[in-house]
């Protein structure tokens, strides 16, 4: 079980966007979501989670979620499956943002 | 014959240059953090440990049942169409997707899928699945894949399933497990629906070069 604190979106999780890694090219940056962009795909799940309820992701789900973050462009959520809010989605996915700045670039990829 | 309306048939259009064979690709096999790699003799124990663990045992095949080292590997390919190990981007095994009672003259075939304890709930096998449904929809002309599981599996998965399957059967009070009957529920993809419904799905698990830019594309003849 992984809750989160808090309720009602806010303007500190507003951050457009984040630097995309520690030597990388600063131009470089991947969008981050609004709280209030994040709620609203996450409205494309079934069942639709209640603002800061107890949503349960199964594993299937947790690959939809991260599909539909990924679709937009955003950084990376990847969760395991269990019972989460909203909220603490959403600072999964912050939190996932900041693990991709600081991940070293893969060897061997495209620059 | 070969006067004009014959040759003007024969020009190739954009459908036929989309359908040259230098333009086809190799079925997928590597999907986001996961590959799908053929099964050998050396996986054999893994395979029989994954068959008959605590926590897949009896939800696997053999339901409980602990059959022969022997039996096992002499009745792990039979009826199958095509099965994979799927490993991690380390070549970690994570589990096992395969593919069984194949009727290609009517189109369908039967998909299962099992993963390793830890990696339950991860979603990595499911990725795995779901490379490995666009695998068999390329070198099968299946109209649909049967997912045949006791309920108790099937609610395994969450409630995402219902949006990529349609429920084809249910043989109510079908088999024992715990303290109860359970029904056997035959779910179905269908291959058009996939396409449409599954398609965000099948970008994610491919690591579509638009999402992760740091995967390049590879095709047949790239030498791969």
């Amino acid at each position: 079980m992984d809750e989160g604190a808090g309720s009602g979106s806010g303007p500190a999780y507003a951050v457009r966007s984040a630097p995309t890694g520690v030597g990388n090219r600063s131009s470089e940056r991947l969008p981050v979501l609004t709280f209030a962009r994040f709620e609203h795909i996450l409205r494309c799940l079934d069942p639709v989670p209640a603002e800061d309820a107890h949503l349960v992701l199964g594993p299937v789900q947790v690959v939809e979620l991260a599909a539909l973050v990924a679709d937009l462009g955003a950084a990376p959520l990847e969760v395991p499956a269990g019972c989460y809010t909203v909220r603490a989605l959403y600072q999964r996915h912050l939190a996932s943002v900041v693990e991709h700045a600081f991940r070293p670039p893969a060897s061997g990829t495209r620059p | 014959m070969t006067d004009a309306s014959t040759l003007a048939m024969r020009r190739p259009t954009a459908s036929h240059a989309e359908r040259s064979p230098m333009r086809v690709q190799a079925p997928p096999m590597e999907g986001r953090g996961v590959q799908l790699r053929r099964v050998t003799p050396g996986d054999y124990e893994f395979l029989y440990w994954l068959a008959t663990a605590r926590e897949t045992g009896f939800r696997w095949r053999y339901r409980g049942m602990t059959p022969s080292p022997e039996e096992f590997t002499r009745t792990l390919w039979d009826g199958i169409f095509a099965q994979f190990i799927v490993a991690g981007g380390d070549g970690t095994p994570i589990g096992l997707v395969m593919a069984y009672g194949a009727h290609p003259r009517d189109g369908y075939v039967y998909l299962g899928a099992v993963a390793v304890p830890d990696e339950i709930g991860t979603g990595r096998l499911v990725v795995g699945t779901i490379v490995f449904i666009e695998y068999l929809f390329a070198v099968g002309s299946f109209r649909k894949i049967y997912l045949e599981a006791p309920e108790f599996n099937i609610s395994q998965f969450g409630h995402g399933l219902h949006r990529y399957c349609s429920e084809e059967a249910r043989l109510h009070d079908h088999e024992w497990y715990g303290d109860r009957w359970w029904d056997l529920v035959t779910l179905a993809i269908y291959r058009e629906r996939w396409r449409t419904d599954g398609a965000r799905l099948v970008r994610y698990a491919l690591g579509d070069p638009a999402v992760d830019p740091q995967r390049p594309r590879r095709e047949a003849g790239d030498g791969g």
